[in-house]
């Protein structure tokens, strides 16, 4: 199950790292490199046609880990406090390269094809969604 | 009677007329010709703009002259200016958005060679300027019309600085553009040295802090340093090129001075004289040369200065 559940994550989450290692090795997007565009590409596309398939093929599986909370006290499963803490990790990685691209958009621009708004909408988009599964693993959703 | 004499005075008056005429044109004024062909950058077609002409005639007036349309995309200059001293002139090309505006400015050495000019200016459009957009303009910057790549780069080159923050864009945008600033000085007469020289230098300035830029575009420190040379080189070619000029045109001061200030140049650097096939020996020849002449034209002249003009001559053949 949790094999499953973090394979689709990966996957589901893919661009996010694609836009990380590309803004490494080209040095903050002041470089030229190939995979800024390879990224590019593929994020795109995943971002047009599969996303929301990878998304409601996730949803069960967060919301199997989500957790009633009841009091302060309350135990909550390992493997819920794991997955909050990936997706709590997700979400800053996504905060800190949503930044970065920010803050390199003059560089960025440089590379055309609409690029800085591709990588833009992937990191903010990405950002919120991790909240919201966050949310979601704590039982937000569930709440009577 | 009165038939006759106006009949023998006829010829006189039209001698006279023609006389008066020529003696007006060679002295007043050069007659310059100037055709320019304009164009876009990226489909080559003929496009419209206002195109004038601009020059310092030697007694310090300014020369400002429209070109007048011939044809789609085709101006000309016709005209009888005093311009034969004039080293350098310039051409605005006056175009409506998203066409950038430019100013060329072209070396005539006075106009002694080509007193017929013809150029062919491209006018570069506003756009995304992106890694792609250099890349294209480095097809156009081996191969003529060597204006084409100037124009792609020099728009680019208004939007985007060389200033911190750095990137290999700026490094391949301003090295780029001064690879086309230079094909203009060899192949178009453009008077673009200076410019060359300074954006080579402000690369050479960045080069330590930003090497990963520069080792990515396969420029090194031995790349940018021999583009200031080989510009250093040109400049002084075209400088003391002027040495034999001015004999042959009779104007031995001038070739007197001029090889003075070579010798002394040649002090600071020879190295960059002895590129150009200039040593210490051929200078001292010309000025040598040149004094002798000068001290013939003086005397001839009755000219104040042939005391002078000898005491140099004699103390250069001295120290020959």
């Amino acid at each position: 199950m949790n094999y499953i559940l973090y394979l689709l994550m990966g996957v589901y989450f893919l661009p996010l790292l694609g836009v990380g290692v590309s803004c490494y090795i080209s040095a903050g997007f002041t470089m030229e490199k190939s995979l800024v565009y390879f990224v590019n590409i593929i994020s795109s596309n995943f971002m047009q046609y599969f996303r929301e398939a990878f998304a409601s093929l996730l949803m069960p599986f967060v919301t199997a880990y989500a957790v009633k909370i009841g009091s302060s006290d309350q135990l909550i499963p390992k493997s819920t406090k794991i997955l909050i803490s990936v997706l709590i990790l997700l979400f800053i990685v996504s905060s800190i390269l949503f930044t970065i691209i920010q803050l390199n958009q003059e560089h960025l621009e440089k590379f055309g094809q609409n690029i800085f708004k591709v990588y833009n909408d992937i990191t903010s988009n990405y950002a919120k969604e991790a909240l919201a599964y966050t949310a979601l693993t704590l039982g937000v959703s569930l709440k009577k | 009677m009165n038939n006759q004499s106006r009949v023998t005075a006829w010829p006189f008056l039209l001698l006279w007329g023609l006389g008066l005429f020529l003696s007006v044109s060679i002295v007043h004024a050069t007659p310059i010709d100037i055709l320019v062909k304009l164009s876009d950058v990226e489909k080559q077609e003929p496009r419209n703009a206002e195109v004038r002409f601009e020059a310092v005639a030697p007694e310090g007036a300014q020369i400002s002259q429209e070109l007048k349309k011939q044809g789609p995309g085709e101006y000309v200059l016709k005209g009888d200016f005093n311009l034969k001293n004039v080293d350098v002139y310039e051409i605005y090309i006056d175009i409506d958005n998203p066409f950038s505006k430019r100013c060329i400015k072209v070396r005539c050495d006075g106009f002694k060679d080509k007193p017929k000019q013809s150029h062919q200016f491209f006018v570069a459009k506003e756009t995304e300027f992106t890694y792609t957009y250099l890349d294209r303009g480095r097809r156009y910057l081996n191969s003529p019309p060597f204006d084409r790549a100037l124009a792609h780069f020099e728009i680019a080159v208004e939007k985007d600085p060389l200033m911190e923050p750095l990137d290999q864009y700026k490094v391949r945008l301003h090295y780029n553009y001064a690879v086309a600033l230079v094909n203009s000085i060899k192949y178009l007469n453009y008077n673009n040295i200076e410019k060359a020289t300074t954006i080579y230098k402000n690369l050479l300035s960045f080069y330590k802090d930003h090497k990963m830029f520069f080792d990515r575009e396969k420029i090194t420190e031995d790349l940018l340093n021999n583009g200031i040379k080989d510009l250093e080189a040109y400049e002084l070619n075209i400088k003391y090129g002027n040495i034999r000029s001015s004999f042959v045109e009779k104007g031995y001061r001038q070739a007197a001075a001029l090889a003075m200030e070579g010798l002394q140049e040649y002090e600071k650097k020879p190295q960059q004289f002895l590129a150009i096939g200039l040593n210490r020996k051929r200078l001292y020849q010309d000025a040598l040369d040149s004094y002798g002449m000068a001290v013939k034209q003086a005397e001839a002249e009755g000219a104040s200065d042939v005391q002078q003009l000898k005491a140099s001559f004699q103390s250069l053949r001295d120290r020959l």
